[in-house]
């Protein structure tokens, strides 16, 4: 390994420590970033690209899952359900991914189903002892995907995926 | 004696006494005094329930005669329109709701499609869904129900709704959403005694709220149990009320009729995707229109391993489930992370 070392079994950059790697075998920089110029990416036979066109980058290797995203089927779009109008936005790689740490993560469910939640709807404690988050009148809490539970969100927000 | 008392061969039985003037025996007016007694406490405790009736139920002059959906001219529904949007105004204080009545666009069939390799059970669709179209909270009505399934099967009746974990995806199960499949020979649409269901031009299956009597021939006729009673007066806290409403799907129902999934029409006529699929974090969801050739759910239709809900029952469904060949959900073998 070029410019990344092993740090208690993380796989780190030399510098920029701060960005941890999870990236499964693509565990070197420079398979993404241009080595001659880093604000540009790297794709094949030397060539690049801005940061614009990342998903590009992402079909380097992934070219299955690239050719399901140009058809819809992998991946989100928002706005109007016809793709040819101006308010469809179909979402990039990298604003779903993470692209140094790309696999999703878990999250906690949000409660199931249940008619047994009437009555008085001030904040109580359930049976193990934690905060009434089984309180429907409460609003949903969104939880992004990489971090823990986090503040509440309403679903405008929610669109902003980490 | 009793040769002058007795006036002809007819017995006398009439309670009159020597005078003429009608007289009562003791008897007789404790029994009559009980019977009368008893029967007005039995009146009083057959209307005893209407002591309890919430005069905001009552419906009004206008509601009781307003015609069915499909014969109400433009102005009986502006008239409808502005009732409504006062009853959201007295019932939710402060919520200054905009009421509309979106008919379906021209030459659009709208189409589901659920990528199962995608969906990890997080129930976010449920809840955008609770916020978006003013269901009950208590008590709690939601039109998507989300079941974990094992791994093997596609019947309904293994999966569990109540999983409760502290982190999804679990493995060795996978997850499938279902909501109102808008079927195409909808079960519920052939059974209602009064068609206070029916299918739009679009492909969505609506109900009008103010014809259905609450009879629940529907709820029991689906067989992906996709349809909500209310049972009670819904109650939603005013600041969660969602004022942006339409006649056929999200504004306030009242106690005593069905509700469900309307592919949140009030969005989706005017050009906007539905509020499960836009907060679904994995974009398992995908929507449109089915008549275009270039749209996703074409693509998904065309392209990938596709099934429904129970086949066999010739429901036909336009909700699809799909999954990736390659994903590594699919390809995972026993005993690897």
């Amino acid at each position: 390994m070029l410019f990344t070392a092993k740090v208690n079994g993380t796989i780190r950059a030399g510098k920029h420590d701060e960005i941890v790697m999870n990236h499964g075998m693509n565990a070197e920089c420079i398979n993404c970033h241009a080595i001659e110029n880093r604000n540009l990416l790297a794709l094949r036979f030397g060539k690049t690209t801005t940061f614009d066109n990342v998903d590009q980058l992402c079909a380097k290797c992934h070219g299955p899952t690239f050719r399901d995203w140009q058809q819809g089927t992998h991946g989100k779009t928002l706005g109007h359900w016809n793709h040819n109008k101006a308010s469809s936005h179909k979402l990039t790689c990298t604003e779903c991914h993470d692209p140094h740490a790309p696999a999703f993560g878990t999250l906690k469910p949000l409660p199931h189903p249940t008619t047994l939640r009437m009555g008085d709807q001030s904040e109580h404690l359930d049976s193990h002892g934690d905060e009434g988050d089984r309180n429907p009148l409460r609003t949903w809490s969104g939880i992004s995907l990489q971090d823990g539970p986090s503040e509440q969100k309403s679903i405008a927000e929610y669109q902003e995926l980490p | 004696m009793s040769k002058k008392n007795k006036s002809n061969n007819k017995k006398d039985t009439s309670q009159n006494g020597n005078d003429g003037a009608p007289q009562i025996s003791r008897r007789g007016f404790i029994n009559k005094g009980c019977a009368i007694a008893g029967g007005a406490a039995a009146l009083a405790g057959a209307l005893s329930p209407l002591k309890n009736i919430d005069p905001d139920s009552l419906p009004s002059v206008e509601e009781l005669f307003q015609k069915h959906y499909k014969e109400m001219s433009k102005e009986d529904m502006a008239v409808a329109l502005e009732r409504i949007r006062k009853d959201v105004n007295k019932r939710y204080k402060g919520v200054d709701a905009k009421v509309a009545d979106v008919k379906p666009l021209n030459g659009v069939e709208f189409v589901y499609a659920l990528n199962l390799s995608r969906c990890i059970g997080c129930r976010r669709c449920v809840h955008a869904c609770v916020e978006e179209n003013n269901q009950s909270r208590s008590p709690e009505i939601q039109y998507i129900r989300v079941l974990e399934m094992p791994l093997g099967t596609t019947s309904m009746e293994e999966g569990n709704h109540h999983y409760e974990p502290q982190n999804v995806p679990r493995d060795g199960r996978y997850y499938m959403p279902v909501q109102c499949h808008q079927c195409k020979d909808a079960p519920c649409v052939n059974v209602c005694p009064i068609k206070a269901t029916w299918q739009d031009e679009d492909g969505i299956v609506v109900i009008d709220y103010d014809w259905c009597i609450g009879c629940r021939y529907c709820e029991a006729a689906c067989p992906y149990w996709a349809r909500r009673f209310n049972f009670t007066q819904p109650k939603i806290a005013p600041e969660q009320v969602n004022p942006d409403m339409t006649f056929l799907s999200n504004r306030p129902r009242q106690k005593g009729v069905m509700e469900k999934c309307h592919f949140c029409l009030q969005r989706t006529r005017r050009g906007k995707m539905p509020a499960c699929l836009e907060v679904c974090p994995t974009g398992s969801r995908k929507f449109g229109n089915v008549l275009d050739p270039d749209s996703e759910v074409s693509a998904i239709l065309k392209t990938k391993r596709i099934f429904v809900l129970k086949e066999d029952l010739g429901t036909i469904p336009r909700f699809f489930y799909y999954y990736d060949e390659r994903h590594p959900r699919n390809n995972r073998m026993e005993g690897e992370a």
